[in-house]
């Protein structure tokens, strides 16, 4: 259990949907972002998801990693950008040199990464975890292992909870984890690192205590709680998004949507 | 003879890596409908018992097991601790880590559907604990929203949905305000009367009054075993084996009165020294307590129209004024969610107002470093396991004067001057993290006092601690306090601020809706039901009976006449 849950229990189209419909879709948009490098194609998909996010109201947690998406646009766009020598030179700055394709190509990789963050934002705002479990088992996933990503989830945000807390309570006892070089920063951490570390040991102690004490493997078919009967629309969107992966790939194979023939 | 219904045999365990036992030759049985109440000191061996009896213990924890354990006259050690589910169900103390779903139903639903019942019986199960425990209408909530007292009573309604034949709550109301302990107790109360078979561990002789018998542990053996109106009766008894004892019935005792049981009128041992009480001895206490507020320095903390506000807009501090003087002792209370630790972490700047100011002496935190501010106004963490990480006591509490810059000489003093303030000589090169909890509660105080901060700030320091470690934690405040420490304290405990605390703010909803002693706050049913406060035994009766507001049992004799 977490306070850092992302689900938003609103009813909103997309979280109505069948959470395997949900999960097709969400895999097709990762296919998409993947099919193109070219940033005018990856816009239209991230215009396609600002449209998702609002629908989904995934607008809050997308706002809380506003600084993560844009150090992911930020870096991936500058090194790309730096890296790769391809196309006309644009600019030169001392012994750095940004050509135009490499450009184009370092800011699709930026676009690409968001666009990927994003889908997976407004899947686990849209989604459950519980239902997130019902799609992996309904896909074949084995029970223990379905429930064990579900339980990864929320011992993170748990742990950055903890973290936060712990963080806290070095700083009031004097301690700046900034202070000095690279090697004293890291040295710094030691002071975190350790009550989380055993925090997070005690957490996965009483855990197991929790889980074995309700029964959980007691068989190996729980009854299912959540049932969710897919209806005509949740075939037709997982329909559309296979379409639409399909489309994307045969596009790229044929040459569209490449600034580089580099995936 | 009534069917037995729980049979324990020559039960002993001990811990790998230890040699004391934690349950030495305990026997005993409970028949059907019965419940048992397990008490004693923190190590006593509560939690162990619990853990046996669920078959957790020997199968979760390794170490040497004998003994027997029968549930209806079968052994329940040769099987596996899943598998008893929907036989014994185990409440722990810790909300946070028994809960794992994202809705209060699914919560609920859980163990059932481990066990593979059929979904419409899951669905009616649900339903039924929900109403049992008070959280219809929650369905869709997610746990993470409830508080304390209702994540608790989740619990509870999850294992209750397996249909336990038998109920073992470890602790349950240990980490709870007055307002979610009272609500958990009124469910728990429910059970007793619905004559569910039920364990339950605690240190609060208040939450055993109901059960048919209570065990008393020390050191892993029964040591007493009776009614609750046998063992109640004896405070003697219970302060031997470190259970905080019932006020009414050691003042009873000294004064050579029959002990009230539970059900009992404690009013009157209250009316039987009515005669002998002098309202003139009372005066003479409340003129030291306005002595020492004359005595009390400068402001050393000023708040004015502070207000807090949430990412989400939401206002979690309103509009709040104080003024802290040097060498008071103020404890803050209210119930949970209140804004009681987002009030003191302004204090030390670990949130900076989003309005209004907050100065420590005369200058205001947003102006100043929490490195600065951490020198002022030291800050003891509610969980000390939030802190430690060093490998001895001795490292531990040098870490916070070297990150000050302080001299290597300077650190040794103030560490061996904070090791006795704590009283731990001895266990300088003790590991911190193999301590009990009252010792590692200790060591997190001791690391702020050798950074030698004119205020202590405490955050629930006494949570999940028994009598004697509060007793001893609490004196180590009140010393802190008279060498000239400015002290504020969080708590729910009731009887800690009526025996330490100088005032109280009490906080609901982000605002303080009183700022008064304990004697007033004690005296006022109507205050004390709006903040969800319950008054100490002693306070209240003496409010009744004598019309005066006695704070515990000792101030209660030093206001009798000799006879």
């Amino acid at each position: 259990m977490s306070e850092f849950s992302l689900y938003v229990n609103k009813e909103t189209v997309i979280s109505g949907l069948d959470p395997r419909a949900k999960l097709v879709a969400s895999m097709a948009l990762f296919v998409v972002a993947m099919s193109f490098n070219h940033p005018l194609y990856l816009l239209v998909l991230l215009l396609f998801e600002a449209y998702l996010v609002v629908a989904s109201r995934s607008l809050p947690n997308i706002r809380r990693i506003r600084v993560l998406l844009l150090l992911l646009f930020v870096f991936s766009a500058v090194l790309w950008s730096l890296f790769l020598k391809e196309g006309p030179l644009l600019l030169r700055l001392g012994p750095l040199r940004v050509h135009r394709d490499s450009l184009l190509y370092a800011v699709g990789m930026g676009m690409r990464l968001v666009s990927m963050v994003v889908t997976g934002m407004v899947f686990l705002s849209a989604t459950m975890i519980e239902e997130f479990v019902f799609a992996l088992r309904k896909f074949g996933l084995p029970t223990p292992m379905a429930f064990a990503f579900s339980l990864a989830f929320r011992m993170v945000s748990q742990l950055m909870k903890v973290a936060a807390t712990v963080k806290q309570a070095q700083q009031v006892r004097g301690l700046d984890v900034d202070a000095g070089g690279i090697f004293r920063r890291i040295r710094n951490h030691i002071p975190l690192l350790i009550p989380i570390f055993v925090f997070s040991m005690k957490s996965v102690d009483s855990l197991t205590r929790a889980l074995e004490a309700r029964g959980f493997g007691c068989t190996k078919k729980p009854t299912p709680y959540i049932i969710v009967l897919p209806r005509a629309g949740d075939y037709a969107v997982a329909i559309a998004s296979v379409c639409l992966a399909a489309a994307a790939v045969l596009l790229r194979l044929c040459g569209f949507g490449e600034v580089l023939s580099r995936l | 003879m009534a069917h037995i219904h729980l049979q324990v045999r020559d039960l002993r365990f001990t811990y790998g890596e230890t040699h004391r036992p934690a349950l030495d030759a305990v026997e005993f049985s409970v028949q059907k409908g019965q419940s048992v109440s397990i008490m004693g000191r923190s190590g006593a061996g509560k939690s162990s018992l619990c853990l046996s009896l669920r078959g957790l213990i020997p199968e979760s924890y390794p170490g040497d097991f004998a003994g027997e354990v029968l549930l209806d006259g079968k052994s329940i050690l040769h099987r596996r601790v899943r598998d008893l589910a929907g036989d014994i169900g185990i409440v722990f103390q810790d909300f946070e880590s028994q809960l794992f779903c994202t809705t209060v139903e699914l919560e609920v639903a859980f163990t059932p559907q481990n066990l593979g019942l059929p979904r419409d019986e899951i669905q009616k199960r649900v339903s039924r604990c929900l109403e049992l425990v008070g959280l219809r209408g929650f369905e869709k909530r997610d746990p993470a929203t409830l508080s304390g007292g209702e994540k608790q009573r989740l619990a509870l309604a999850a294992v209750l949905s397996a249909e336990p034949r038998l109920l073992i709550l470890d602790g349950v109301t240990s980490d709870l305000d007055p307002a979610g302990k009272s609500e958990l107790l009124r469910v728990i109360g429910d059970l007793y009367a619905g004559r569910q078979t039920m364990i339950a561990a605690t240190h609060a002789y208040e939450e055993t009054q109901l059960a048919d018998a209570i065990l008393v542990l020390d050191e892993g053996k029964i040591v007493a075993h009776g009614t609750p109106a046998e063992i109640i009766c004896r405070p003697r008894l219970m302060q031997e084996h470190g259970i905080r004892p019932r006020d009414i019935n050691l003042l009873a005792e000294k004064e050579s009165l029959p002990n009230v049981p539970p059900g009992g009128a404690p009013g009157q041992v209250l009316e039987k020294v009515r005669s002998r009480f002098n309202p003139l001895k009372l005066e003479a206490i409340l003129d030291r307590e306005r002595k020492r507020a004359e005595r009390y320095g400068q402001p050393i903390l000023e708040v004015s129209g502070l207000n807090c506000f949430a990412d989400d807009g939401r206002n979690i501090l309103s509009d709040i004024h104080l003024t802290v003087r040097e060498r008071e002792m103020l404890a803050i209370v209210g119930r949970n969610g209140a804004g009681k630790t987002t009030l003191i972490k302004h204090f030390n700047g670990l949130l900076r107002p989003s309005s209004g100011d907050v100065k420590v002496k005369d200058v205001p935190t947003k102006r100043t470093s929490l490195f600065e501010l951490c020198q002022t106004v030291g800050f003891v963490f509610q969980n000390p396991d939030h802190q430690i990480f060093s490998e001895t006591v001795r490292k531990e509490l040098s870490f916070g004067p070297k990150n000050l810059g302080v001299g290597e000489e300077e650190i040794e003093g103030r560490v061996s001057e904070a090791i006795a303030a704590v009283r731990l000589n001895g266990f300088e090169e003790e590991d911190p993290l193999m301590l009990s909890k009252g010792g590692r509660q200790k060591v997190a105080v001791a690391s702020i006092l050798a950074m030698r901060p004119e205020v202590l700030v405490l955050d629930e320091p006494t949570t999940g601690l028994d009598y004697e470690e509060t007793i001893a934690l609490m004196e180590l405040v009140r010393r802190l306090n008279e060498a000239g420490h400015t002290v504020i304290l969080v708590t729910h405990t009731m009887w800690v601020v009526a025996r330490y605390a100088h005032r109280v703010i009490v906080m609901d909803a982000g605002r303080i809706i009183a700022d008064t002693t304990p004697r007033q706050l004690f005296a006022n049913p109507s205050l004390l039901r709006t903040a969800g406060l319950t008054a100490p035994e002693i306070a209240e009766l003496s409010h009744r009976f004598l019309g005066r507001t006695v704070l515990s049992h000792t101030e209660m004799q030093d206001c009798l006449d000799p006879t």
